[in-house]
């Protein structure tokens, strides 16, 4: 082996420790690459592959003649092709539970052209059973369903029997969303089933209404899609959305996108924490080497043989840290892909081994090595031999602190802790480095608490600012306003009030978003219309409250008029000639879902319907204090009049089971960052002592206590780490906030919601991370050779 | 620095109660056959007040000798008593009291701290010994270098940054100041200082000096000089006319 090369490997194992800690950085920052990039490009293709299989549509036409539609959008050459159908939002009873579900039609005999399903178990649709419906499959899940078992739902002559013929998966509800606005739905409390025409056609009409599915072809042009929504709202459609809306796939890509910026944050935060750990040792190794650079230089090694030495040093720790990454990234790729598409019930999963991300995630590493040992290197490299051979001079520079001549008291401190403070400037680009660590560390750390933090409040203002009621409950019938609170009696109920939901087309100019128009009674109890500014909103009549994500996506400001599309046939009485307009009156600040909101009677007007004393298909109940939730939800469903009951604190638990597997993430990264930030203070800490082993053990062979060294050492790497958390915390409340608003839609309102524990968490987080990285360093001093400052320089 | 008169070199070899005792001192590092026999069984007497060279080439001993003096690094066998303390009896924390109390140290390579000015480093170990207020200044005096008090070691040069490492040595007032190499990285003018001020501070305070050197030159100023070859003494002798430091060349 060259002689140099056997040195490198010797250098590398005396400071086994350092390299050690910068190698697992290295191996962490390309796993979680090859894991997740991997994993993102598996979901894709899993969700993708899918969707060709059953010909998702890439736009659904909401309302309308379905056929004039239909029609006038086969016209367009973008378009591979056109289907149809009713969709119908019902009670649904399967075995003693009763819940709000959804009848969607399919052909009785073969596939439609668009939104296809396919068979998991049992059979098709078979056009000699009228009554056989296919369930889908997170239905057929929460209920135990199989082939040959029936259900019941509610038809216009009253409850009609349904025999279950098979179950399916359904791109549409790969995740089960009742809508956009209901993204979250308790399991057991929704539910799709697939009919054929003729079951469909028996269903009360109110509850219908038709959707018009388009695929478009494969040399689709950009902007196609929004020239055929336009198309079709000009053909008499209510309201349109495009694949990238679709509730389901939406959801999944909120995940799947997650994944992308994981699968470059993350490694670009680990690897530049090993480079930053990497670029300082080594640079205390070069000024140690100084002497016997000097000697190779002088004996003819040349400048590039020096640069490359050093640069091996990157190279070999990257590529030890890459390799076995790059290898255990792709197989936790393949795994998180299983566990994800299992737990979602996605029937294909495609695991692909990608030989272009193993080329990569065992390239980022020596690169990443390379790049930070490229400044010791050079300045390796460029040390004059003459120069090296004069001998060490004093390390670092003199001078009164920075912060002793912004304070002059601090002049009067005891010598040792006015060498503390000193020591901070004497080598600035170790500080500096110490200091970019500490901010990446804290950003690590603070972005996940942050994440957390986040979540919690928003779900808090969800689920108790705003949903001040306990319970919806979804009437069989429609019943006159004043005649709700009767019929919805029972034991534990304390408070009734009718709730008119109209689904219909919010339209500003050009610019329409279909959603769901809450009509709430004048001065309601059951939901607070927070705004973004704390305050509160009650919207009177012919006055609309939206929710704040509209602000954005309709452009409209508060005094605004709008136009109110209902979807047709959707309410019994049918929608009035013309469309209304309301006046904007605010908007409300609502994590989940966007809606809007209007009063009860405004909102009969829209559907068509009296607006004194309207009948309502639903109301919001709100349970007696100390009332058994669970006892009061089945008395209520046991009731004639009540068709399903959602409780709100199912949707929290349920909110709150999915923060389970969030907190989990967020645990594993905060290891993760935990780990990297002892990789890296451990690191410029024990450079902050080798440099000054001779110092201090001159101090220690003078008398000097190692407990005395040892505090003045933690004084040192203390204020650095103080000083590192203030950029820290700083810089990590802005990424945050970037972080949170890239997962912000109007799906989820992700504003970022940090509280003031969690800044003070994180910076106690990171100075006993810098306590504990240093106790290998005080251990050194503890046991620094007092001999061997007599006998040698120390290095 | 409390600077007593009396105990001066006047009288070498022959004062009443030795400041260091050696007796059969032996140092082995490594063990078996591959042990290297540092010491080997030295026993000598050195006076309080007594300015001593210990004079040898590279690898005879005399900086390990000076090591196990200072309770540095423990003797293999043999006892060591300094100051009048047993080294071998006292632990760790102990041998840490010993060595601010009882001895100072001056390296070949200063080993200053470059973010203190001169007296500020001396000041560090003035307050490690709880010094009077002054001390540090007075010890930055004594050598010389009152009007470079506040200046920086990387201002300095080699002789005046030994000077501070003398002065910080001499701060803890110890009754015996052990030097090694102190001129080894000087030149000749700069060199003569620095033992000067050493020869100053031995003379003034009856503060007992071992030297360790490899520069048979200097031994013509000490009061006493011992030779070491392969861990062993082979000649100590008492110079009859030590000459001035600034006589001293090489």
């Amino acid at each position: 082996m060259n002689l140099l090369r056997r040195s490198l490997i010797r250098d590398i194992r005396g400071r086994r420790a350092q390299f050690v800690a910068i190698g697992a950085t290295i191996f962490l920052g390309v796993t979680l690459f090859a894991a997740s990039f991997d994993a993102f490009q598996n979901l894709n293709a899993s969700y993708h592959g899918l969707y060709d299989r059953l010909a998702f549509a890439d736009l659904v036409v909401v309302g309308g003649d379905p056929d004039t539609i239909a029609t006038r959008l086969r016209a367009e050459a973008s378009v591979a092709a056109v289907t149809t159908r009713s969709v119908a939002d019902l009670p649904i009873t399967v075995g003693g539970d009763q819940f709000l579900g959804r009848v969607v039609e399919l052909p009785a005999d073969g596939e439609p052209a668009v939104d296809r399903v396919t068979v998991l178990r049992g059979s098709g649709l078979d056009p000699g059973r009228e009554n056989g419906v296919l369930v889908e499959q997170h239905m057929a899940a929460d209920f135990d369903l199989e082939p040959g078992d029936t259900i019941q739902v509610a038809s216009e002559t009253g409850w009609r029997t349904a025999t279950v013929l098979g179950v399916v998966a359904s791109a549409e509800y790969l995740w089960p969303a009742r809508s956009r606005q209901e993204v979250l739905v308790p399991p057991g409390e929704f539910g799709v089933v697939f009919a054929g025409p003729t079951f469909v056609s028996s269903l009360p009409a109110m509850t219908r209404h038709p959707e018009t599915l388009v695929r478009l072809g494969p040399d689709a042009p950009d902007g196609a899609l929004d020239d055929l929504a336009r198309a079709a709202v000009d053909a008499g459609a209510s309201s349109t959305y495009t694949l990238a809306d679709q509730p389901s796939n939406a959801a999944l890509q909120e995940d799947v996108s997650g994944f992308g910026e994981m699968s470059l944050a993350f490694p670009l935060l680990f690897l530049g924490a090993g480079a930053l750990a990497m670029s300082v040792l080594l640079g205390r190794m070069v000024a140690t080497h100084r002497g016997q650079i000097g000697v190779l230089r002088a004996s003819g090694f040349r400048r590039r043989t020096i640069l490359w030495h050093y640069m091996g040093f990157g190279l070999l720790i990257g590529i030890i840290g890459s390799i076995p990454g790059a290898i255990i990234g792709a197989l936790a790729a393949a795994a998180i892909t299983g566990v994800y598409t299992g737990v979602l019930t996605i029937p294909t999963a495609v695991v692909e081994f990608r030989p272009l991300t193993l080329v990569i995630g065992v390239l980022i590493g020596p690169i990443a090595g390379a790049a930070a040992a490229f400044g010791p290197a050079r300045r390796a490299a460029s040390t004059s031999p003459a120069e090296a051979m004069r001998g060490d001079g004093p390390v670092g520079r003199g001078g009164a602190s920075l912060a002793e001549r912004l304070v002059p008291p601090l002049r009067r401190l005891p010598t040792r802790w006015r060498l503390a403070i000193r020591s901070l400037g004497r080598n600035r680009r170790r500080s500096v480095t110490t200091i970019v660590g500490v901010a990446l560390a804290t950003s690590l750390i603070f972005v996940s608490w942050g994440m957390i933090d986040t979540v919690e409040v928003l779900l808090d203002r969800q689920f108790v600012q705003i949903e001040r009621s306990d319970a919806q409950v979804v009437l069989t019938q429609p019943i006159a306003a004043d005649g709700v609170a009767g019929a919805v009696e029972a034991e534990g109920v304390a408070a009734v009030e009718p709730v008119l939901e109209v689904p219909a087309a919010i339209v500003a100019g050009d610019e329409r978003y279909g959603t769901s128009l809450a009509g709430l009674v004048p001065g309601t109890t059951m939901r607070s219309l927070i705004t973004p500014a704390g305050g509160v909103v009650s919207p009177a009549d012919g006055e609309i409250v939206l929710g704040r994500a509209l602000q954005g996506l309709l452009h409209v400001a508060v005094g605004d008029e709008i136009t109110i599309e209902p979807v047709a046939d959707g309410q019994s009485g049918g929608a009035p000639s013309g469309h209304p307009s309301l006046r904007v009156a605010g908007f409300v600040d609502e994590p989940l879902g966007t809606r809007a909101y209007t009063t009860l009677a405004t909102a009969a007007s829209i559907a068509g319907l009296p607006t004194s004393n309207p009948p309502v298909p639903a109301a919001l109940v709100r349970f007696a204090p100390g009332a058994d939730p669970g006892a009061v939800s089945d008395r209520l469903t046991a009731l004639p009049a009540v068709a399903a009951v959602v409780e709100t604190r199912a949707l929290y638990d349920l909110a709150q089971q999915f923060l389970g597997l969030f907190y989990a993430f967020i645990g594993v990264t905060l290891v993760l960052g935990g780990i990297m930030a002892f990789a890296l203070i451990f690191n410029t800490l024990s450079a902050n002592v080798t440099e000054r082993a001779v110092e201090l053990t001159a101090l220690r062979a003078l008398g000097m206590p190692s407990a005395t060294i040892g505090r003045i050492v933690t004084a040192e790497n203390v204020l650095l780490t103080v000083i590192g958390l203030v950029p820290g915390l700083i810089f990590a409340y802005a990424m945050a906030a970037v972080f949170m608003a890239s997962f912000s839609s109007d799906l989820f309102q992700f504003d970022l919601a940090v509280r003031p524990t969690t800044f003070a968490g994180t910076a106690l987080a990171i100075l006993v991370v810098a306590l504990l990285s240093q106790v290998p360093s005080l251990r050194t001093v503890r046991r620094l050779d007092l001999a061997k400052v007599v006998r040698e320089r120390a290095t | 620095m409390v600077v007593t008169e009396g105990r001066g070199a006047s009288d070498p070899g022959r004062a009443a109660a030795p400041a260091v005792r050696l007796v059969d001192v032996r140092k082995d590092y490594g063990s078996g056959e591959l042990a290297v026999r540092a010491l080997r069984g030295i026993s000598l007497d050195i006076a309080t007040g007594q300015f001593v060279v210990l004079l040898g080439p590279s690898g005879s001993g005399k900086t390990t000798l000076m090591n196990v003096v200072g309770g540095m690094e423990p003797a293999t066998s043999g006892t060591i008593e300094v100051a009048g303390r047993r080294l071998a009896d006292l632990d760790a924390e102990a041998l840490t009291t010993f060595r601010r109390e009882s001895v100072g140290f001056v390296f070949q390579f200063f080993n200053l701290i470059p973010t203190l000015t001169a007296l500020e480093n001396v000041q560090l170990v003035a307050e490690l010994v709880a010094a009077p207020d002054d001390a540090a200044r007075r010890a930055v005096e004594a050598v010389g270098l009152a009007e470079r008090a506040d200046h920086f070691p990387g201002a300095m040069s080699g002789g005046e940054q030994q000077r501070v490492a003398i002065a910080r040595a001499l701060v803890k007032d110890p009754p015996i100041l052990l030097c090694d190499e102190p001129t080894g990285s000087l030149d000749l003018d700069t060199g003569r200082q620095v033992l000067g001020v050493l020869r100053d501070v031995s003379r003034a305070a009856g503060r007992t000096v071992m030297l360790v050197t490899h520069n048979s030159a200097i031994a013509a100023m000490a009061d006493r000089v011992i030779r070491l070859r392969s861990g062993e003494v082979v000649d100590d002798r008492l110079v009859p006319e030590p000459i001035a430091p600034g006589a001293v060349t090489w």
